[in-house]
């Protein structure tokens, strides 16, 4: 997929940019010299760095969520006797 | 040849939980939650022929599950209706409130994710984070939020996610930016 983007400045990226690309690059990678900006960037500004390091963290946090999940959000019984009745009148 | 045979008498009971959770991720509605798991499970009852035991049955009744959520979707219209309007309309108001529009787009000051606290270490080991996360979650606008559960959750492809969702790469990139700035900053702010 090719990266739809124009940036504000021939050389330095905004804060904004920065953080807009760190997810196409997680997932597939820059063009070099994309990628040369955003590492210059990121040497010099610390929350990019941070907000970046951030969202992975939050990432796999989100995987864990799912099991947890399951075991808030249950049906009760009555539901699923509802449920059934309606699938046996179904298959009739 | 089948390797896996549906068992129709035992969906409720195996499956029924699992479904709703699933559900529940993208659907705030937990009444409407309900509805999708049992027309998926009248669905599923109708089909059982197209069912040829190449994935487990689970897998099946969660595939037709995921489209009936996004048929939901589009029927109530919230999906596709003009996304690029709206993304365009609200552009301006969205990041100048986290980055200074004004002077070249770098962080607000008091939006830029800072050094000397502990909030990365919340991000990374606290126990009691899943309770916040699931609070910012709801929090954010749906199509938002679809977007970002099948990123993050199913850990589905980019591809894959504009397809099924009748998304534009590019909406998609921008969705996904979207989300991550207002779940930080809401999860930030749940800390604090």
């Amino acid at each position: 997929m090719k990266v739809a983007f124009k940036s504000t400045y021939k050389w330095s990226l905004t804060c904004k940019e920065v953080t807009f690309l760190s997810s196409i690059r997680e997932e597939q990678g820059l063009p070099f010299w994309l990628e040369m900006r955003i590492r210059y960037h990121l040497g010099l500004c610390g929350p990019c760095r941070r907000f970046i390091h951030q969202s992975k963290l939050i990432a796999s946090r989100m995987s864990q969520r799912f099991q947890q999940l399951s075991e808030t959000f249950k049906l009760s019984d009555d539901d699923k006797k509802a449920l059934k009745e309606r699938l046996k009148n179904e298959k009739k | 040849m089948p390797q896996e045979k549906l068992n129709p008498d035992q969906w409720v009971d195996l499956y029924a939980d699992y479904l709703f959770a699933f559900a529940r991720q993208k659907v705030r509605d937990p009444e409407q939650c309900k509805d999708l798991v049992s027309e998926t499970l009248l669905s599923a009852l109708k089909a059982q022929d197209q069912f040829r035991g190449e994935a487990s049955e689970k897998t099946w009744l969660t595939r037709i599950l995921h489209f009936k959520i996004i048929d939901y979707y589009r029927k109530s219209g919230k999906s596709t209706q003009n996304l690029d309007e709206y993304l365009a309309q609200t552009e301006n108001a969205f990041y100048d409130s986290f980055f200074d529009t004004s002077h070249g787009d770098h962080w607000h000051k008091n939006k830029r994710p800072n050094a000397q606290n502990g909030f990365t270490s919340f991000l990374a080991d606290s126990f009691d984070f899943q309770e916040v996360l699931n609070f910012c979650l709801e929090k954010l606008p749906t199509r938002m939020r679809t977007i970002f559960v099948s990123k993050y959750l199913e850990d589905e492809d980019s591809e894959v996610i504009c397809k099924e969702n009748e998304i534009s790469s590019s909406n998609y990139w921008v969705l996904i930016h979207r989300a991550k700035l207002v779940m930080r900053a809401c999860l930030e702010k749940q800390w604090l």
